[in-house]
């Protein structure tokens, strides 16, 4: 498929896992510029190497203010925006919320709340431009509570909102905003959390409990959020707007 | 790029979300078996067509036996629904049984014949339902309660089927023009009000708008998106109490 011919877009959080798989395939579907924006930079330049000409590299630290300035005024020579993927995110340290630091909450809040309101309203007048569209990254924990990742759960349910908001707020000009919401994906995040439940044993019960929770019977893999991510952003979905997709193996229905 | 035939069934096949759907899946290399009360102009390449009325006791024996000549199916649309819905007060038992019984009853009967002749693990369920099957709306009671049911059964066979490798998800239609609501957009101003201008894109859709989500529903694309109502209303249930202000 080539549903990104000759379209600019821009992925937050270029250089983590769906982030990048995101950009790789806006490229393969025909994509003329991928802008590549994460704090990461010499992760940045692999992707960008993995993608080839048409990747553009702006260093970015969505969680500040300063560094969005900059990195916007980078892309100011772009103009008009087609396409806003906003991936970067953080889990955070996994913790409930009883247990959750003061700098710990804010960090996940700065990355994932503040990080994505920040990208969204640098990126508002390109994306006027074009009539262009974005899709937030929420989690099926900002659709359902998580009694491990309360603090991330929450930061994921303003995400939602967000979308929501601004979906009401730019639909009369053209703009549409959904978010893809992926559920258990076979991530290092997820390996991670998985195995945080401490000794053996307890890794496996939490796997298991994981797995039983999704009626497919399996984690997803990084592609099926890619895909279902670039559905919502292209003409296939032009009728969508302040829609949250799970992408959940069923774990939510 | 489909290594394997595709076949499907779509019903309502000749309604305005039916025929897009139809060409679609067809155009994406699907056969299609398309099922209406009258199918005359439904003829093409890639299509079977049957002249069913849904509500019929054999209906789903009928359906099933048509599809073996297409072999194991792989996609079931369950499109077909009646309007003239009312509010619950001017909707006499006859009323009730015709929009209960072609919006509700005929897709779980169909639907129960059809699971066993679907690839396993591979198959897929994509249910038409209605933003009226999600929140309260004046004037539509039985409509609402059937559409809503059909959500409801979306999740409820993903949890049964989930575990066989069969997707089931749904799509939740706002304000489309088709030959169904035709006539209400142009004759009925509080419609307009209530759907047209609260729809935040401002835009009515159209039937290809729905035909292209459940193309993706159909699609490996939503390998693992599964027991999901997807609307296509341009913003109108995430925003509905809030249009304007």
């Amino acid at each position: 498929m080539n549903r990104f011919s000759g379209k600019i877009a821009v992925i937050t959080g270029a250089a983590g896992g769906l982030g990048r798989d995101a950009a790789v395939a806006l490229a393969r579907e025909g994509a003329r510029k991928v802008v590549l924006m994460d704090r990461d930079a010499p992760a940045l330049a692999e992707v960008a190497a993995q993608i080839g000409p048409v990747a553009q590299i702006v260093p970015c630290d969505v969680a500040d203010a300063a560094s969005q300035e900059q990195a916007w005024q980078q892309y100011a020579s772009n103009g008009a925006l087609d396409v806003l993927l906003t991936a970067a995110g953080t889990v955070g340290r996994g913790t409930r919320i009883e247990d959750c630091s003061v700098d710990e909450w804010d960090r996940i809040f700065a990355v994932n709340v503040r990080g994505t309101f920040l990208t969204i309203r640098h990126a508002l007048p390109a994306l006027r431009q074009a009539r262009g569209c974005v899709v937030t990254y929420g989690s099926t924990a900002g659709l359902a509570g998580s009694a491990v990742l309360g603090p991330y759960s929450a930061s994921k349910g303003a995400v939602a909102m967000l979308t929501r908001s601004l979906a009401l707020a730019h639909a009369a000009e053209g703009i549409r905003f959904n978010s893809v919401c992926p559920g258990s994906i076979d991530t290092p995040m997820l390996q991670a959390t998985i195995h945080s439940a401490g000794n053996e044993q307890a890794i496996a019960a939490r796997h298991a409990a994981y797995l039983a929770r999704h009626p497919l019977g399996r984690f997803g893999q990084p592609a099926e959020v890619t895909a279902a991510a670039l559905f919502l952003a292209s003409d296939e979905a032009s009728y969508l707007t302040g829609v949250s997709l799970p992408v959940d193996g069923g774990r939510l229905a | 790029m489909t290594a394997m035939q595709k076949n499907a069934i779509v019903t309502g096949a000749r309604g305005g979300i039916g025929r897009a759907v139809v060409n679609r899946l067809v155009a994406d290399g699907v056969r299609v078996l398309a099922v209406d009360l009258d199918v005359a102009g439904l003829a093409g390449p890639g299509i079977e067509s049957l002249a069913v009325d849904l509500a019929s006791d054999d209906a789903p024996e009928r359906i099933v036996r048509a599809a073996r000549v297409l072999g194991p199916i792989d996609i079931l649309v369950n499109n077909a629904g009646v309007g003239g819905s009312k509010s619950l007060v001017l909707s006499d038992d006859a009323l009730l049984d015709r929009i209960i019984g072609v919006n509700l009853r005929a897709v779980l009967r169909l639907t129960r014949e059809v699971i066993p002749q679907l690839r396993t693990p591979g198959g897929c369920i994509v249910n038409v339902a209605s933003v009226y099957g999600e929140v309260g709306f004046p004037g539509c009671t039985a409509y609402a309660v059937a559409k809503a049911g059909i959500s409801q059964l979306t999740r409820q066979l993903a949890a049964d089927l989930g575990p066989k490798g069969i997707r089931t998800n749904g799509v939740a239609p706002g304000v489309i023009r088709t030959p169904m609501t035709a006539h209400r957009l142009e004759s009925d101003p509080q419609y307009w009000r209530d759907m047209v201008q609260a729809t935040p894109l401002g835009t009515i859709g159209t039937p290809e708008q729905v035909a292209s989500v459940i193309a993706f529903l159909c699609s490996d694309d939503a390998a693992y998106v599964l027991g999901q109502i997807i609307a296509v209303d341009g913003g109108w249930l995430a925003c509905r109490s809030h249009a304007g202000a």
